[in-house]
C-alpha cells in the first residue's frame, strides 16, 4: 500500500489535534430531543429500555449483538437519517394517512441503526410497533410451513409468527395511540425465491406467505396516525438483482407504487466528523488496543482504508 | 533441566565462533535441517537485494543516501503481506485471519468488565501482545529428531533454531485450534488456544514442556548427534 | 617474373628500384616494338599487375627486396565493383518556383517523391533522430494526398465549369433554411469503371433522409411513426433513414421510398381500434395522467383533508379531484419529479427532488438546523 510521507512531527500534532474531537458522547438519552448539532455523537439506550423494548431476537443484527455484550451497553450515533426520518414521524397524527420512509443507501452504511434509532424514539413516544426486522431471515432459511386456513392459498410460518406476536407483546405493554411498522430489508417481500416449498414441490415465492401479505396490507394509506418505516437492502434481496442499491431498482414496479409516495431517505457513509466519532467511541469502550489507532497516521490509514464507511471501519478495527 | 541448560549454553557460544574447551573440534551446526538438506532455491538471482518497505527504514536509507544506489539495480518484489501500514507486524498476518484477534479482545474484554480494580490491571487485552506472547511461551528450545545409529533408530534431543522454533509453535497453535468441537468456530478455539498459551496455560504449553522433559529425558544420546 | 611472349623471351620487370613500369603508361604501347609486349599485358589478372607496381614500387633503401613466393591469399574475397548506372537528379531540382503546379500533378495519384518540391517528412522516429525523408517512405504513399486539389487548380476548374452551372438560389443560404425548405434528402451513387462493362449493382440503392421535426406530426402521430419505423429512427440526429433498395432499377427505388415515406406518415396520423387497449405496460413514458400514482395521490389528499391540521394547499382547494390537485403547485412539482425519476432512472439528484416534492405534498417540514 502506498502511503504518504510522513508529516514532520509538527504537523502530524496539527493534525491530530484538528482530527480529534474531544467526546463521542452526548448525554441526551432522548431520540426525540436529538438536533442536527448532536450529529456524530453517540447515545446510550437506557438499562431499563433496553429492557422493555429491544427483547428477543435482536433488530441489529447477532454480529452487532456480541458487540453491544463486549461494550456492556447499547450505544447509537446520532446521524442525519434517523433525525430525518424522526422529523418526518412527528407529522403523524389523527386522520393524517401513514407516511412512509425507504432508507436506502450502499452496503454498510448504517441502515438499520437509523431504523433501530427510530423504533426507539417511537417506543419512548409510546407508539405501538410492529417491528418485522429482517424480513429476508424469513425467507433465508427452511423453515416450517403449513397452508393457510384463513387466507386462501398463502402459507403460514407458524415459529415467526409466534416470533413476531410475542415480540409485539412485549414491546407494546404501554396503551398504543400511534403506529409504527418497520420492515428491514423491505424489497425481499416481493421477490425472493425462498427454500421451502410446497407439496407439489415447487418453491414458494415470499409473497405466497401469509405473513408477507399482512405486511404488504399495511402499506396501503387508508390507516392514518402512524407510519410505516423500511430499509431497501441490496444484499437482501435475490442475488440476482443486486445491481443497485437505489430504491426503485430494489422495490422494482410492484413495491414502488406500493408504497408511492414516500420519503426516499438516503443512509451515506460516516462524515468526517462522524468518522473521528466513531473512532474514539471504539477507543473509549477499549475496542481499539493497537497504539498505532490513537495515532493521526493510524487513524488517517483507518479512514483510507475502510472509506469511511461504517461496516467497513468495524471490520478493520476488529483486529486492532 | 541442566541438560537444556548446558545445551542451549553449548549452542549460544558456537553461534558466537567459540567453542567451549570440553566441546569437540567439529563446529556444532545450529540448523537440525542441516542433516536433511533440503535447499530451496529462489526464483531471483543472488545479488538481487531484499525490497526495503518499511516507511521509517526507507526515510533511513534517504538520510544516508544509500536509497540512490537502490534506485537503480533490480530489488526482489515484496510480498503481499509486508505492507507499509501503520498496524504491519511482521510476525503476525492479520489479512488471513482477522477473526482471532477480535475473538481474543471478546475474551479479554468480558473478564475485563466482570473484574475487580485490582484485577483489571492484570488483565491483558491487547491481542496482538497477547499473540506475540503466547508464541514466546510456545517456543521450544530443544525437539527430537530420529537418527539411526547401528541399525536403531534413537530420539536424539537437539537445539531447533529461532526460525523453525517459531514455526513450531505457529503449527503446534494452529493444530490444537483445529481439534475442536464441530460447533464451534476455528477463530473461536484459537483465540481461547492464544490466551491459554500466553498466560502459560493450557493444550499448547503443555506439549512444549512434554517435549522438552522427553528432551531431558534422551540426553544419553545427545552424543549420538555426532557420528 | 619472366614472361614468355612468342619467340623473344622477355624479362618485363625491371628489377632495379624504383623504377616504375613501362606498361602502366599507355604511351608505352605506341610503338609496333612494343606489342609483342601486349600479350604479357593480357594474360596477367588485375589484381597481379597493381601487385607488380606496388612491389616495384616499394623503397628498399638499397636493401635486398625478399622475394614472396607464398602469396597468403586475403582473407576477404575480392569483391567485383558493381557497375551503378549514372541517375539522373530528381524533378523538383529542375522545377521553377512560379511553374503551374496544375500541370505537374493535374489528378490524384501516389506520391511521388520526385516530383514534389517539399521537404516533406512523415513516419516514427526513431531516437534522436528525425522522421524519415520521403524518398522510399512507404507512409507517404499509403495515404491519400491532395496535391491535385490545390486552389489554384480548384478555382481554374471552377471558373470552367462556372458557364454550366446556375447561380446558388436565393433564400438558401443558411443550413436552416435548407433544412426548412428541402427537408427530404436524397442519397443515390454512381459508379464509373474502366472496365468493359459500366453497370454496377449499388448504384440501385436510394436512401431517405428526414428530420421527424420538419415532418409536424403530433404526440399519437410520432410514437406510432417510431414505432413502426423502429432502428431506422436515430434519436440523437432526429433522423429517419429509410433504405430502399430492393427493386432492380433507381427510379423504381425512389419511387419504392417516396411510397413508404407517405404510407408511413398517413398510417401513423390513423387512429385504430385496437389503439385504444394501450395499457401501462406498452407505455413508451410514465405519464401522470391515468396512472396508479395520480389515483393513490388523490385518495391521500381526500383522506389528509379531513385530519385536523392538512397542508396549507389542501385547505384552499374546493374539492379533491384528479384536476383540481394536479392543478396544484405541490402535486405538480410531485408529478414532475415522479416523472424525472421513473423516465431517465434515478440517482441521488432525483430521489433528492422527489424526497423534497413529496415533504411538500404531505405537508412535513425540513429537518431545522437547531
Amino acid at each position: 500500500m502506498m502511503r504518504p510521507a510522513l508529516n514532520s512531527s509538527l504537523q502530524s500534532f496539527l493534525l491530530g489535534s484538528i482530527r480529534r474531537i474531544s467526546h463521542c458522547r452526548t448525554s441526551q438519552a432522548d431520540p426525540s430531543c436529538h438536533t442536527l448539532q448532536d450529529e456524530g455523537l453517540f447515545y446510550t439506550i437506557p438499562e431499563d429500555e433496553m429492557k422493555d423494548f429491544f427483547q428477543g431476537e435482536p433488530l441489529w443484527g447477532r454480529e452487532h449483538d456480541k458487540q453491544r455484550k463486549t461494550f456492556q451497553e447499547m450505544s447509537l450515533m446520532v446521524r442525519r437519517p434517523a433525525l430525518e426520518a424522526i422529523n418526518c414521524l412527528k407529522q403523524a397524527r389523527p386522520g393524517f394517512p401513514s407516511l412512509h420512509l425507504v432508507l436506502y443507501g450502499r452496503d454498510g452504511a448504517g441502515k438499520t441503526m437509523s431504523l433501530v434509532n427510530t423504533i426507539h424514539f417511537a417506543l419512548k413516544n409510546k407508539w405501538f410497533a410492529i417491528n418485522a426486522g429482517l424480513c429476508s431471515y424469513w425467507f433465508k432459511f427452511k423453515w416450517e410451513t403449513a397452508p393457510s386456513e384463513t387466507m386462501e392459498g398463502l402459507y403460514n410460518l407458524p415459529m415467526m409468527g409466534v416470533q413476531l406476536l410475542a415480540q409485539i407483546k412485549l414491546q407494546n405493554a404501554q396503551l398504543l395511540c400511534k403506529t409504527l411498522i418497520t420492515v428491514d430489508g423491505v424489497n425481499n417481500l416481493w421477490y425472493g425465491r425462498t427454500q421451502m416449498k410446497k407439496l407439489d414441490k415447487s418453491h414458494i415465492h415470499s409473497p405466497e406467505f401469509s405473513l408477507s401479505q399482512l405486511l404488504l396490507r399495511s402499506f396501503t394509506n387508508d390507516w392514518s396516525n402512524g407510519a410505516v418505516v423500511v430499509t431497501v437492502d441490496r444484499l437482501a434481496g435475490q442475488p440476482d438483482r443486486r445491481e443497485s442499491y437505489m430504491p426503485r431498482y430494489l422495490l422494482g414496479k410492484e413495491g414502488f407504487e406500493k408504497l408511492d409516495p414516500f420519503i426516499p431517505i438516503h443512509v451515506g457513509n460516516y462524515t468526517e466528523r462522524e468518522f473521528y466519532s466513531c473512532v474514539n467511541y471504539y477507543t473509549d469502550r477499549l475496542w481499539l488496543q493497537n497504539p498505532a489507532a490513537q495515532t493521526p497516521e493510524g487513524q488517517k490509514e483507518l479512514e483510507f482504508l475502510s472509506g469511511r464507511n461504517p461496516r467497513d471501519l468495524k471490520t478493520l478495527c476488529d483486529p486492532l | 533441566m541442566r541438560f537444556l541448560q548446558r545445551t542451549l549454553k553449548v549452542l549460544l557460544t558456537a553461534s558466537k565462533g567459540t567453542l567451549p574447551a570440553s566441546a569437540d573440534a567439529t563446529p556444532i551446526p545450529l540448523r537440525w535441517s542441516t542433516l536433511k538438506v533440503l535447499k530451496r532455491y529462489s526464483v531471483f538471482p543472488a545479488h538481487w537485494p531484499q525490497p526495503v518497505y518499511r516507511p521509517e527504514e526507507q526515510e533511513k536509507l534517504t538520510g544516508t543516501g544509500e536509497i540512490e544506489e537502490l534506485s537503480f539495480i533490480p530489488v526482489r518484489p515484496a510480498r503481499s503481506t509486508d505492507t507499509s501500514s501503520v498496524f504491519h507486524d511482521p510476525r503476525v498476518n492479520i489479512q488471513s485471519n482477522p477473526q482471532a484477534f477480535k475473538e481474543v479482545k471478546r475474551i479479554q474484554l468480558e473478564k475485563y468488565h466482570k473484574a475487580s480494580e485490582e484485577e483489571k490491571r492484570g488483565i491483558e487485552l491487547n491481542p496482538q501482545r497477547i499473540f506475540h506472547g503466547a508464541i514466546d511461551n510456545c517456543k521450544p528450545i530443544l525437539a527430537l529428531i530420529p537418527l539411526k545409529r547401528g541399525g536403531v533408530t534413537y530420539q536424539v534431543p537437539l537445539g531447533v533454531t529461532e526460525k523453525k522454533s517459531e514455526w513450531m509453535a505457529c503449527k503446534w497453535l494452529i493444530l490444537a485450534a483445529r481439534d475442536k468441537h464441530r460447533r464451534v468456530h476455528f477463530p473461536q478455539q484459537l483465540a481461547t488456544e492464544l490466551i491459554d498459551a500466553f498466560h502459560s496455560e493450557g493444550r499448547v504449553v503443555k506439549r512444549k514442556q512434554e517435549l522438552h522433559r522427553q528432551a531431558e529425558a534422551n540426553r544419553a544420546y545427545a552424543h549420538y548427534r555426532w557420528r | 617474373m619472366a614472361v614468355h611472349c612468342g619467340r623473344a623471351k622477355h624479362v618485363v620487370f625491371n628489377i632495379k628500384a624504383g623504377c616504375h613500369l613501362p606498361y602502366s603508361d599507355p604511351s608505352y604501347f605506341r610503338g609496333s616494338s612494343v606489342r609483342k609486349l601486349i600479350p604479357a599485358y593480357f594474360h596477367t589478372s588485375k589484381s597481379q599487375r597493381q601487385e607488380a607496381r606496388e612491389v616495384a614500387s616499394q623503397k628498399t633503401d638499397g636493401e635486398f627486396r625478399v622475394l614472396d613466393i607464398l602469396k597468403k591469399k586475403s582473407k576477404y574475397p575480392e569483391r567485383k565493383a558493381v557497375p551503378r548506372a549514372e541517375v539522373m537528379p530528381p524533378r523538383y531540382t529542375r522545377m521553377s518556383i512560379d511553374q503551374d503546379w496544375g500541370s505537374v500533378w493535374p489528378v490524384a495519384r501516389t506520391f511521388h517523391p520526385a516530383s514534389v518540391p517539399l521537404p516533406v517528412r512523415m513516419g516514427y522516429p526513431l531516437k534522436k533522430q528525425a522522421p524519415l525523408g520521403k524518398f522510399v517512405n512507404t507512409e507517404l504513399m499509403k495515404i491519400p494526398n491532395f496535391l491535385h486539389l490545390t486552389p489554384p487548380v480548384v478555382k481554374r476548374q471552377c471558373e470552367a465549369i462556372k458557364r454550366f452551372c446556375t447561380a446558388w438560389p436565393k433564400g438558401l443560404e443558411t443550413e436552416e433554411d435548407i433544412e426548412k425548405h428541402f427537408p427530404l434528402e436524397v442519397i443515390t451513387s454512381d459508379y464509373v469503371h474502366s472496365s468493359p462493362t459500366i453497370r454496377d449493382e449499388r448504384a440501385r440503392v436510394v436512401t431517405f433522409k428526414v428530420k421527424l421535426e420538419s415532418l409536424k406530426l403530433d404526440k399519437h402521430a410520432k410514437d406510432k411513426l417510431l414505432r413502426l419505423v423502429g432502428e431506422r429512427y436515430d434519436a440523437s440526429t432526429d433522423t429517419l433513414t429509410l433504405v430502399a433498395e430492393r427493386c432492380p432499377l433507381r427510379q423504381q427505388n425512389y419511387d419504392y421510398a417516396t411510397y413508404l415515406l407517405t404510407v408511413i406518415f398517413h398510417e401513423s396520423q390513423k387512429l385504430e381500434e385496437w389503439e385504444k387497449e394501450k395499457g401501462e405496460s406498452d407505455m413508451e413514458e410514465w405519464r401522470w395522467e391515468g396512472s396508479k400514482a395520480e389515483e393513490t395521490v388523490t385518495r391521500l389528499l381526500k383522506q389528509a383533508k379531513t385530519c385536523s391540521s392538512p397542508p396549507e394547499y389542501l385547505q384552499s382547494l374546493p374539492d379533491v379531484t384528479p384536476e383540481h390537485i394536479s392543478a396544484s403547485q405541490p402535486v405538480k412539482d410531485y408529478a414532475t419529479s415522479l416523472g424525472s425519476l421513473l423516465n431517465q432512472g434515478e440517482s441521488l439528484e432525483s430521489l433528492e427532488q422527489y424526497k423534497k416534492s413529496v415533504m411538500k405534498l404531505l405537508g412535513v417540514p425540513k429537518l431545522s438546523q437547531s
